[in-house]
């Protein structure tokens, strides 16, 4: 199971993008993610059905590049990640 | 971001998420339920079956029987190099055959592969009388709960925010809201109502307190307040069996982490590189 992704638009401080086959799991901790940058100015995503696939809007603010924003607040999401499985391995082996 | 256990073993864990976010702690909650894949019935094939039920009825309730699941040997059927034609490697298969009169229950599925027996021996299937026969055979496969509910690995899933329960000076001790509590967190203290530290986890923010010290007159605040904290959070996770809980929680984690790994991916092979090197 690989993400898939469509650019809809991208612009210097704008990007819209699909996630195919993604849900409010993993939109919803994105979007938040991506408010904590002081960079981004706008980050939602809209999913217009129950069914559809959600479309992710980031707009950032002074110099800051909205994919690159992107790409921080998943490695911040994907660090998190690693603190827990570290901590829940150290737990189980007390 | 920090973890801290109260209870950790096979069927329950107990825990509190600390440093987190509502987004992240539901993210959590949404993968464990919806995204950890168990195996479940998918596929009966009935060769006899003169019970009160209907076949339908009889492989939805063959469906729902927890089966003890094991991630190292089964992948799920799109990713099997079968080809989703169904394998030992993406499949469990089962046989049952009874005669009644008795009730048929999960003890009567009998695994092709003893790992994956159904977690609990007696959940009843459907009661036969005389002359009354079942022989079927089923196929298990591998997916998420997202697909359907049969393939949940959790039952109770849930958590709450760490309530944060402050008394002010106007508290006169009156020991009404003690009372009013049903979850026992207070105690009469001898100037004001006291926390009981060892209950705080249990308080389910019902704000019956407040209510009650405002009932006593004490004007338009309450000189008790119940607040909650918005980056920690209570966790209770059960399993049903398939798999232990503790790997549950780690292949969500597992699924958030591959997710954002490959958006980075992506997004990097999108701009060529430069975006990676421009924001890191």
């Amino acid at each position: 199971m690989h993400m898939e992704i469509k650019i809809i638009d991208l612009e210097p401080k704008k990007a819209r993008l699909l996630f195919v086959g993604e849900d409010h799991t993993f939109m919803n901790a994105l979007t938040d993610e991506l408010l904590r940058d002081p960079g981004v100015d706008v980050a939602r995503y809209i999913m217009e059905f129950h069914f559809s696939d959600p479309e992710l809007l980031v707009t950032t603010v002074g110099d800051r590049d909205p994919l690159g924003a992107i790409i921080d607040a998943s490695r911040r999401l994907a660090g998190h990640c690693d603190d827990l499985l570290e901590q829940i391995a150290g737990a189980a082996s007390r | 971001m920090n973890i801290s256990f109260s209870r950790l073993d096979d069927t329950i864990a107990r825990f509190t998420l600390g440093d987190s976010s509502p987004a992240f702690a539901n993210a959590f909650r949404r993968t464990m339920i919806g995204e950890v894949p168990t195996l479940a019935i998918e596929e009966v094939r009935i060769y006899d079956n003169n019970s009160a039920l209907f076949d339908e009825m009889l492989a939805h309730r063959l469906g729902l029987i927890p089966l003890t699941t094991d991630l190292r040997t089964y992948v799920r059927m799109e990713e099997c190099s079968c080809g989703g034609e169904g394998c030992p490697g993406c499949c469990a298969t089962y046989t049952l055959s009874v005669e009644g009169p008795r009730t048929v229950c999960s003890s009567d599925l009998i695994p092709a592969d003893p790992k994956t027996a159904p977690v609990h021996d007696t959940i009843p299937i459907v009661k036969l009388v005389e002359d009354q026969k079942v022989v079927l055979e089923a196929r298990a496969v591998l997916n998420i709960g997202r697909e359907h509910a049969k393939w949940q690995p959790t039952l109770a899933c849930g958590y709450k925010s760490y309530p944060v329960i402050t008394i002010d000076e106007r508290c006169d001790a009156c020991g009404m809201c003690v009372d009013e509590c049903p979850r026992g967190v207070l105690a009469l203290g001898s100037r004001s109502v006291e926390i009981v530290e060892a209950k705080l986890e249990d308080c389910s923010l019902c704000k019956l307190c407040e209510k009650a010290c405002l009932a006593g007159g004490i004007g338009e605040n309450p000189a008790i307040h119940i607040n909650q904290d918005d980056t920690r959070y209570l966790f209770v996770v059960e399993s049903d069996g398939s798999l232990p809980v503790r790997e549950i929680m780690e292949y969500a984690l597992l699924r958030i982490k591959k997710k954002s790994e490959d958006l980075v991916d992506i997004l990097n092979d999108i701009s060529g590189g430069t975006v990676h090197e421009a924001s890191s």
